[in-house]
């Protein structure tokens, strides 16, 4: 294991070598454009055995990656908002067809208007796929949860493909240390790949052609079961990553919880910016207020158990860095619906990079207690004085 | 933890994978062995691969046959008639 | 080389009892390349007719390894399985089976970035001219003035020219073949299957049902569409572009059966206005132009 200080663009393609990816499908797009450049280098220098096919649209990139993983080898491919809405159709389509396949999303708002700062809502939108789904909240943590994507993935009580989204620009571009784990570390904890079936002469299949509605129903629950079965293998695989690869990290359970146990506030929050809202926590403690951080790292399949372990008699702030216009954050909604007997508020920001750093939070909080119900949109002090400034052309 | 969950959407190569097509028939080809020189242009030219080489000429798979009379578009010796299925 | 009738003997691959429509081409067609393709392939099926015809799980009609694929992610999921075949050490082919629609409009993306970045592919697109797998819709492949679903009156504009597109795109290998010729048809896959980088080939399946014919007339029409010049068979090797034998009769206008006996005997052309078969003889006309400086060398895409 060596220390190094890299972004979490560098680590996810260095955690893309150490798996031994052999097959990736590539497009650029902001934020995560230099890990495929990343990948691009250390193949001409001759470090890096995967094979790069650089396709000419995501939506493409996606089949390519699912084409080489059904021919047998371990694929992997990268994307962002407009990007992974544009393979929409491709991530389902590999969900279904049960192929494991891992894949970054380098989280990124959604245009119109054109945006390219961080926010969660494409991460989000591919939620009912059957994709499992995990979130980063370190570059060190971006690294280790792909290198376990692959060991979960492949297990035969799952067989169901993997992203793991990264704040974009907050972790893909910035730098901090982290320790990577050597070629033999990562060799003795990756079993040689599996999956459900392989395209190969010798035995010849079809995947997909049209069944019966009846058999259609059994086979997609076979996915929402082999979700609920990926609990126990994700708990698993991230004890033996901690054990046999890099020791630090919380990952025998799904979500994290951060001085929950005495307190009275919870505060509910996925990314990067989980680690501001536990330097306000730690700062509100001071001033005496018992608040704790519920910092959820998957968000397919849901932690139910341990949500309702950690949460049930707390009184919950759900921070979201999406929304599903309508109805809400889709973290509220996952965590009201977990909870049904406990008030639960939800605010919405740091939409389309509004930047909220800890003084942020520590408002946020302090309003939540005084208020803790409903749904509010927040923005910091000097957004709040901006005026829209966008001509109006109503007739 | 039993795997009995676990279900893909795999299809293994077979006869039939249409039903039983044969059923689908209104008329039937009849192939005239004195007529058949053995050129095999219905067997080329068959979209079910129905028609089969026997001993030289070609006799019909009347289960998955469809009727839908190309052997006897393409038979150069005039050896297929289409009779009706009744 | 070519294939005698006697070694073709059973050793196609599809397994009779299809969901196709009786009378077929595109079954003829996958007969026809099965026999001339081998053992040694992955047929990825793109969104068309033929992902109905292989039939209802858990039993398929390809006697293949299928990957079904969405409409526009053939050529991008081939190039990935091609790439695993040569990580894997193994010499399978990828090909994709494609119609008309999933190659002149959907999938045109894909194919062309495969094209440029002359993956090792065979791309085969059974072009019925149509959306035949959902009732009969206009696409970019079908020619002016027929009658679809969606243009009862008579297409209004004329038929992209798939494979002079793929030529431009200097590809080593370009043909175009027609289930009623099934030796060309071979011997153009036999060619294509060896190529070490991207090849197509695109073979004219008259669809009864849709061009409004008798479905014991598939082969006929497919011959006819040839004889009369309105589908050329041709190959484009590295840029040399040879004309295939039962069609050189159409390099002299005089020599070319008139385009009115392939119109005549569909359905689909039946209220077709005068000035729309003008412009679709006048297309025939110009490909025909182009193909002769091509032959001759004088042009080169």
């Amino acid at each position: 294991m060596m220390e190094k200080v890299i972004s979490g663009n560098d680590a996810v393609a260095l955690a893309v070598k150490l798996s031994r990816v052999k097959v990736t499908g590539i497009y650029p797009i902001t934020p995560q454009t230099y890990i495929i450049e990343s990948l691009s280098e250390m193949k001409d220098r001759g470090e890096l055995e995967t094979e790069i096919i650089r396709v000419e649209s995501e939506h493409s990139a996606m089949a390519a990656t699912f084409g080489a993983a059904a021919a047998g080898v371990r694929a992997y491919t990268a994307t962002a908002s407009q990007g992974l809405l544009y393979m929409h159709e491709m991530v389902w389509w590999v969900a279904g067809s049960r192929i494991p396949v891992v894949m970054t999303v380098g989280t990124r708002a959604v245009g119109p208007p054109w945006n390219i700062w961080n926010e969660h809502t494409d991460f989000m939108s591919e939620r009912d796929s059957g994709w499992i789904m995990a979130f980063a909240s370190t570059p060190q943590e971006a690294m280790d949860l792909t290198i376990t994507a692959f060991r979960i993935t492949e297990d035969e009580r799952v067989f169901l493909p993997m992203m793991i989204g990264m704040d974009g620009f907050i972790l893909s571009h910035t730098k901090t240390r982290v320790y990577v784990p050597s070629q033999e570390e990562v060799d003795s904890y990756l079993p040689p790949r599996r999956q459900p079936y392989v395209l190969d002469p010798e035995d010849s299949i079809a995947m997909g052609n049209m069944f019966s509605p009846e058999d259609y129903m059994k086979l997609r629950e076979s996915i929402h079961r082999a979700q609920i079965a990926s609990k126990e293998v994700i708990v698993e695989a991230g004890k033996e990553y901690m054990k046999r690869v890099v020791p630090i990290g919380s990952y025998s359970t799904l979500n994290e919880s951060y001085k929950l146990e005495d307190a009275d506030y919870a505060v509910v929050i996925m990314g990067a910016w989980s680690l501001d809202a536990m330097q306000a926590v730690d700062e509100l403690r001071k001033e005496g207020l018992k608040v704790g951080v519920y910092r959820v790292r998957f968000v397919r399949p849901w932690a139910e158990e341990e949500v309702v372990k950690a949460l049930s008699d707390k009184s919950v702030l759900v921070l979201d860095r999406s929304v599903s216009f309508g109805r809400g954050g889709q973290l509220y909604t996952e965590v009201k619906a977990s909870l049904p007997d406990t008030d639960i508020k939800g605010v919405i920001t740091g939409l389309g990079g509004v930047s909220i750093g800890k003084n942020e939070m520590k408002v946020i909080i302090r309003k939540f207690v005084e208020k803790p119900q409903g749904i509010e949109w927040f923005y910091p002090e000097e957004a709040r004085k901006i005026e829209l400034r966008s001509p109006r052309y109503i007739k | 933890m039993s795997l009995n969950y676990q279900l893909f959407p795999i299809s293994k190569p077979g006869k039939g994978a249409g039903g039983k097509t044969g059923n689908w028939r209104i008329v039937k080809p009849l192939v005239h062995e004195d007529k058949c020189v053995g050129c095999k242009a219905c067997y080329i030219w068959c979209p079910e691969g129905t028609i089969i080489i026997k001993d030289g000429k070609v006799a019909v798979d009347y289960e998955y046959c469809k009727g839908c009379g190309i052997c006897f578009n393409v038979c150069p010796a005039k050896a297929i008639e289409m009779v009706s299925e009744s | 080389m070519s294939l005698g009738v006697r070694d073709i003997l059973n050793r196609h691959k599809l397994m009779p009892g299809t969901s196709a429509c009786p009378g077929c081409p595109e079954n003829i067609a996958m007969r026809i390349i099965s026999t001339a393709l081998g053992e040694n392939a992955v047929i990825i099926v793109v969104a068309g007719c033929s992902s109905v015809i292989q039939g209802m799980g858990p039993n398929s009609a390809y006697n293949y390894p299928v990957l079904n694929v969405a409409f526009a992610a053939g050529p991008a999921a081939a190039s990935g399985i091609a790439a695993a075949m040569r990580t894997r050490g193994k010499n399978v082919k990828a090909v994709v089976w494609a119609g008309d629609g999933g190659t002149a409009d959907i999938g045109m993306a894909s194919l062309s970035g495969a094209a440029e970045r002359n993956e090792d592919i065979l791309y085969i697109c059974v072009d019925n001219e149509a959306y035949m797998n959902t009732g009969g819709q206009r696409s970019g492949s079908t020619p002016i003035g027929a009658s679809t679903t969606t243009t009862p009156m008579g297409k209004r504009h004329n038929k992209k020219n798939i494979p002079f597109i793929m030529m431009a795109h200097r590809v080593p290998y370009v043909a175009t073949a027609s289930v009623g010729y099934p030796h060309d048809l071979m011997e153009k896959i036999r060619k294509a299957k060896e190529i070490r980088g991207f090849s197509c080939v695109q073979v004219l399946c008259p669809d009864p049902y849709g061009w409004m014919f008798e479905p014991s007339k598939t082969a006929e029409v497919a011959k006819l569409a040839v004889q009369t010049c309105y589908w050329p068979l041709f190959e484009c090797e590295n840029g040399i572009l040879k004309i295939s034998d039962e069609c050189l009769h159409c390099l002299d206008k005089r020599t070319r059966k008139p385009i009115q006996e392939f119109l005549k005997i569909q359905g689909r052309f039946k209220h077709a206005d005068q000035q729309k078969i003008r412009e679709l003889e006048e297309y025939v006309n110009e490909m025909w132009e182009k193909l002769k400086l091509m032959y001759k060398g004088n042009l080169k895409l």
